[in-house]
């Protein structure tokens, strides 16, 4: 016990120097990043924000909101209450953000989202970007009802129930359609998830041997769905299209396992999200706008000019200097 | 006077360290909107960790809260949606809840396995009927239950804090006044003794499943009226936590004793740490690593009383 308590004290004595260390250091422009994951996609996108933050001057703490709606809330009331000068924010769902909105403005905190657009937030906020979550997976619908003449398609899903998933499932149908002769026959959930696409695949081969095309909606999955079909020698039968333009994606474009991939590369959208609310903070740009985030299609044949997810800090610097983007005006209705 | 260093005074003293250390890097920490903001984040987890308490005393647990938050506020949603009115809404979360409660309790009373399995089965069926009615969007706008519990206080208290200050006072009462209480703390103790003794250990149950899924129905109603939607997934983690809080509290998962006050410490703790973490600008990173740390010292040195 008294070991116990001595423990304590060490553990105790060390934390108030470690945290007066940290206060000690000078108050510059602080923003808080608060993301929904510790995933990648936001890893990627926090890192290279950070790197773009420590070369315009400001401070950067990252929160993390582990998709629970209730611990992003906080997250917002305790950015607030450490008195950030804003906040940008990728939001756990595309419905939770009254909350944080309306708790940022009533403390005249601007607040910037990257995806959740909702009109009606839109005039609280210091602005909204993202991709249009339909239109991004149509051309890859439209590629497939170019490049295959006829037969079966599938879809590999993520989470059901945030609505981006189902979003992008409708407008790569949308783009499907434009080939009548294209018939979509599964659609599986692999929960974002590697291992749970490994499955989907394996399932659908099985139910559809004769698959022509599969529409994977990120390449965490795309590289177990590939994984799957090369196991079961489908790999040159099949055309797999994906989306986001992970590192891993690019390698699976590469190697020939992935035909086609519409990057949102989160680490350029979140470095021109920051100097959007930099301009917002300076009173530089005007608030409550709308911004489509920069998307990008990759093949083999542009793989070189790629805007990476792990970017180099040189990059991220020439982003520094590159036009923001234009506010869209008027902003979409939903 | 002679004051021991365990169990509870020392959650109190690393409750009174976190306070006093925040407070130092951070004065805002101190501020009275600061409380009021821990308070406010805390409530949801407390009402379920309530709930938790009274099924952990008498060595029961219930993995499918965290669904059971998820199918309930989203009924809700459904009928605020519909045009029901907000007392029915209200009504027809609180019945889903308590009706799978008392489902649980059924199940478990029956004791063909344990409630750790049946529980975990639950959470997925409930979390399937979820997404399966809600065919996986959410629902933006809780209308009249953001304007009640969302946005409103009571001399600058949130409205979820009164009602978990009021939860917390029926469950303390509850356990210790009441025979269901102690017949609780009797069945965590020794359930084939409580049999002998007359108690009917199988109605007791069901009875405290139900009462768990109460709890759980008000706290998807707090957590649905917060955040102004409901989502199929909204209540996704909230089994776990709760059970840390309440083992942290120093109540044990084979039951027999514990109770609330070690409980709204427990909470405190998960609630405080994460805040004064966020607070003194912790990269998010080194937070789960700080957290998970704090966790298992806390419930290794309840485990060694």
């Amino acid at each position: 016990m008294k070991r116990f308590s001595i423990g304590l004290l060490v553990v105790v004595f060390g934390w108030v120097v470690f945290l007066g260390a940290v206060w000690a250091e000078e108050k510059t422009v602080e923003i808080a990043f608060i993301r929904a994951t510790g995933e990648p996609y936001y890893q990627y996108g926090s890192q290279a924000a950070e790197v773009a933050a420590k070369k315009l001057g400001v401070k950067m703490i990252i929160y993390t909101s582990n998709l629970d709606p209730a611990q992003e809330l906080a997250n917002v009331q305790d950015a607030i209450a450490r008195g950030v000068d804003g906040i940008l924010i990728y939001a756990v769902s595309l419905s939770s953000e009254r909350a944080a909105v309306d708790t940022a403005s009533k403390a005249g905190v601007p607040i910037f989202f990257q995806y959740g657009y909702h009109p009606d937030l839109l005039p609280k906020s210091a602005g909204f970007m993202q991709i249009d979550l339909k239109g991004f997976a149509r051309p890859l619908g439209e590629w497939m009802a170019e490049n295959l003449t006829k037969g079966k398609v599938a879809i590999i899903e993520g989470t059901l129930g945030r609505g981006d998933a189902e979003a992008y499932s409708e407008g790569f149908k949308e783009g499907l359609a434009k080939n009548p002769n294209l018939t979509v026959v599964a659609q599986v959930s692999g929960e974002w998830n590697r291992q749970k696409a490994y499955e989907a695949a394996t399932n659908i081969i099985t139910a559809h041997p004769d698959l022509a095309g599969l529409f994977v909606q990120n390449e965490d999955m795309a590289v177990g769905a590939a994984n799957a079909l090369e196991r079961l020698g489908k790999l040159e039968q099949v055309r797999i299209v994906s989306q986001n333009g992970a590192p891993y994606g690019l390698d699976l474009i590469r190697a020939g396992k992935l035909q086609l991939t519409n990057a949102n590369p989160p680490s350029i959208a979140s470095v021109m999200a920051l100097r959007l609310l930099l301009g917002v903070i300076n009173g530089e740009i005007e608030p409550g706008h709308f911004y489509w985030a920069p998307t990008q299609l990759i093949d083999q044949n542009n793989l070189d000019v790629a805007y990476r997810w792990d970017a180099e800090e040189k990059d991220i610097e020439a982003w520094l200097s590159l036009p923001l983007p234009e506010p869209v005006i008027p902003p979409p209705a939903s | 006077m002679k004051i021991e260093l365990r169990g509870r005074n020392v959650l109190l003293l690393v409750l009174v360290a976190i306070v006093l250390i925040s407070g130092v890097v951070n004065p805002r920490f101190l501020s009275v909107q600061n409380f009021l903001n821990i308070l406010l984040q805390i409530s949801v987890l407390g009402m379920v960790s309530l709930g938790a308490t009274v099924l952990l005393v008498s060595g029961n647990l219930d993995l499918s809260v965290g669904s059971l938050i998820s199918l309930s506020a989203y009924v809700a949603g459904m009928g605020l949606l519909r045009g029901v009115s907000l007392p029915l809404a209200i009504f027809l979360c609180l019945s889903v809840a308590t009706l799978f409660g008392f489902f649980n309790g059924f199940l478990t009373s029956l004791e063909r396995a344990h409630p750790f399995i049946i529980t975990l089965g639950m959470m997925t069926f409930l979390q399937g009927i979820a997404v399966v009615i809600s065919r996986g969007s959410p629902i933006n706008g809780m209308g009249g239950l953001y304007e009640l519990i969302g946005i409103r206080s009571i001399l600058r208290i949130p409205f979820p804090v009164i009602l978990f200050g009021v939860l917390f006072m029926f469950t303390s009462f509850f356990l210790r006044h009441l025979p269901l209480g102690r017949y609780a703390y009797a069945i965590g103790g020794n359930q084939e003794a409580s049999r002998l003794s007359g108690i009917r250990v199988g109605r007791v149950k069901i009875a405290l499943y139900a009462i768990n899924g109460l709890f759980v129905g008000i706290a998807a109603l707090v957590l649905s009226g917060i955040l102004d939607s409901a989502l199929p997934t909204m209540g996704t983690g909230y089994e776990l936590r709760s059970i840390a809080a309440v083992v942290i509290g120093g109540t044990p998962l084979f039951g027999g004793r514990g109770g609330v006050w070690g409980t709204l410490l427990g909470v405190f703790l998960l609630g405080l740490v994460s805040n004064s973490l966020n607070l003194m600008g912790i990269s998010a990173n080194f937070q789960n690593v700080v957290l998970g740390a704090i966790m298992v010292m806390a419930v290794m040195f309840q485990g060694s009383r």
